[in-house]
């Protein structure tokens, strides 16, 4: 049954808060039960991005969670060993860890919930991230990449830009600070990344990612430039199940939140998606 | 050290976490000092590159209890339900948090601490309720009250623009807001020749608020930490607007400042992060 989409403010929106997982590398989330009054028999962990990018989009992930309560699913929305409230430092978490605490995410909501059947989204790297646990993990009936990350050199570029315009920025107070070699953590925006993360995030490339052709794949992206397309119809070429959806949207929801506007038409648009997987 | 996730407030909508050593506090039951982290922004109680939580932790270390957590609308928090505006709105919710942990772990005096608009919330509730002992301002906003707010151009001219020299590039390449700069010349100017000038201009109000506000703060003995990374913060507006006030209250040593060099607004850099919980680490092991 599909349920209609609220997203007025009138609607008293539960969420507790928890942690879970052992420590010491317990993990914090956010259940959002069902708000409306039939449930849907899945539910719904929300994959962050890491870094600066999750918290400029901590707000529209938590958005996120809120329509899909809204519209009778169980939501997970929670953070990544050594990141956002979860137990342990940045610098100590690594891609496989971030993967196994989607596997563990996964778990946690299906005790919560009693639903089987788990549906991932995840944005920037918690898409990717999602790809990767998706692979092993039975109970992942679909996936949602927003604006996924690719293509780890790429995504490195991307963070020494955004630390170079920082320093720009800032250039008449603050010196370049750089790491020189291993063991020495270069540092982006406010987060440091060592060099085994670096050699971790170089390795990502979703080409060689194949999912089961039982799992739903969605890839958004608020991009319509050819470029952006073709990067995700690379995921249709490994996976010709998946569903390519270009929406024009507030763009970069990961950077800068304070000057960005909801992205509505996108969350709408992916809330509606995993409500049709359900009717 | 544990942390624990809490959801509380009177609607049971605000949440944070709640972080404190794993044995009995190093300051003995009776003396248990509480530190409520106050969210800035529209950044979440994890702070601005998840600086609240090193924070927390080290704190936590030191004996404190501390609780971080994110103002209504904000974060994981719920919205409000009545329409309370937000400088009356922070108050009730800090004082909630403050209510929640002197019921659950008996804490009945309290060190705030904030960046930004929650080191604005922090000064604001100093100065109501009397569970305060101390305040951590990193980068305390210019200080407001609704429809009026102490002109931010005036220190920032005389403390900042003056001796940078893009600042003069600008003005030579006819880039600057010369306006503002006349108006801030003029305000200067009467200011020095005119005493108690102040008094007649739209900053009354405010004035008169702040200074109600610095005497309670010194008749509880609040001890006041300023921590700012330029010379235009909300510190040097108390200095410019109410110079007897800030001297005196400077000189008895509830106010203690210091420059944090090296840093953007909210604190980017991996070695100023490290600084800064040095220094109010030191801070609260010799105030508290």
């Amino acid at each position: 049954m599909q349920t209609k989409i609220h997203d007025t403010v009138d609607v008293r929106d539960e969420v507790v808060p928890f942690y879970f997982g052992t420590s010491p590398q317990r993990l914090y989330g956010c259940h959002h039960p069902p708000q409306a009054s039939r449930g849907k028999s899945s539910a719904v962990v929300l994959c962050p991005a890491i870094g600066q990018e999750y918290n400029q989009s901590h707000r529209v992930i938590y958005q996120l969670a809120v329509l899909l309560s809204r519209a009778g699913f169980h939501v997970l929305r929670f953070d990544y060993f050594g990141c956002g409230d979860s137990e342990g430092e940045f610098e100590q978490g690594s891609i496989v860890q971030w993967t196994k605490d989607i596997h563990t995410a996964v778990g946690e909501i299906q005790v919560r919930s009693g639903q089987p059947r788990v549906y991932l989204i995840g944005l920037r790297m918690g898409a990717t991230l999602a790809m990767q646990a998706a692979v092993d993990c039975c109970h992942v009936k679909g996936i949602c990449l927003w604006e996924p990350v690719l293509c780890g050199n790429r995504y490195l570029q991307e963070l020494a830009e955004s630390h170079l315009v920082f320093l720009d920025e800032w250039r008449h107070k603050i010196k370049q600070t750089r790491g020189t070699g291993e063991g020495s953590p270069e540092e982006f925006t406010g987060y440091p990344l060592t060099y085994e993360m670096r050699r971790e995030m170089e390795a990502i490339n979703t080409d060689h990612i194949k999912l089961s052709s039982g799992i739903r794949l969605l890839a958004v992206t608020n991009y319509d430039e050819l470029g952006c397309v073709s990067d995700l119809d690379r995921i249709k070429e490994i996976n010709p199940h998946a569903k390519i959806q270009v929406i024009p949207d507030q763009t970069k929801v990961w950077k800068e939140f304070y000057r960005r506007l909801t992205p509505h038409k996108t969350l709408r648009h992916i809330v509606k998606w995993i409500d049709n997987l359900q009717a | 050290m544990k942390e624990h996730a809490l959801l509380f407030g009177r609607d049971r909508s605000l949440i944070g976490v709640l972080t404190e050593s794993g044995n009995a506090s190093s300051h003995g039951e009776n003396s248990l000092t509480g530190v409520l982290l106050l969210s800035s922004g529209l950044d979440h109680h994890v702070g601005p590159n998840r600086i609240y939580v090193k924070l927390a932790r080290l704190l936590s270390e030191m004996g404190f209890v501390v609780l971080r957590f994110s103002f209504s609308g904000i974060g994981d928090s719920g919205p409000r339900r009545d329409k309370l505006p937000a400088d009356k709105s922070v108050i009730d919710e800090t004082q909630q948090a403050m209510d929640c942990l002197e019921r659950m772990r008996g804490v009945k005096k309290f060190v705030l601490m904030g960046l930004c608009s929650g080191a604005g919330a922090a000064f604001l509730v100093a100065a109501h309720d009397q569970r305060v002992r101390g305040a951590v301002l990193i980068n305390a906003p210019v200080p407001k009250t609704p429809g009026t707010e102490l002109a931010p151009q005036h220190t920032y001219y005389w403390r900042r623009a003056l001796f940078n020299l893009q600042s003069w590039k600008r003005f030579l390449y006819r880039e600057s807001d010369y306006q503002g700069i006349w108006k801030s010349l003029n305000f200067k100017i009467k200011k020095l020749i005119w005493p108690g000038y102040i008094e007649n201009t739209e900053y009354a109000l405010i004035i008169r608020e702040l200074r109600e506000f610095l005497q309670s703060i010194r008749k509880n003995n609040v001890q006041l930490f300023f921590i700012n990374t330029d010379e235009a913060g909300g510190e040097h507006y108390l200095h410019e607007f109410m110079p007897g006030e800030y001297t005196s209250l400077k000189n008895s040593g509830i106010i203690c400042s210091i420059l944090l060099k090296g840093a953007d607004h909210v604190i980017r850099p991996l070695a100023a992060q490290s600084r800064l919980l040095e220094l109010i680490s030191n801070w609260m092991a010799e105030k508290f």
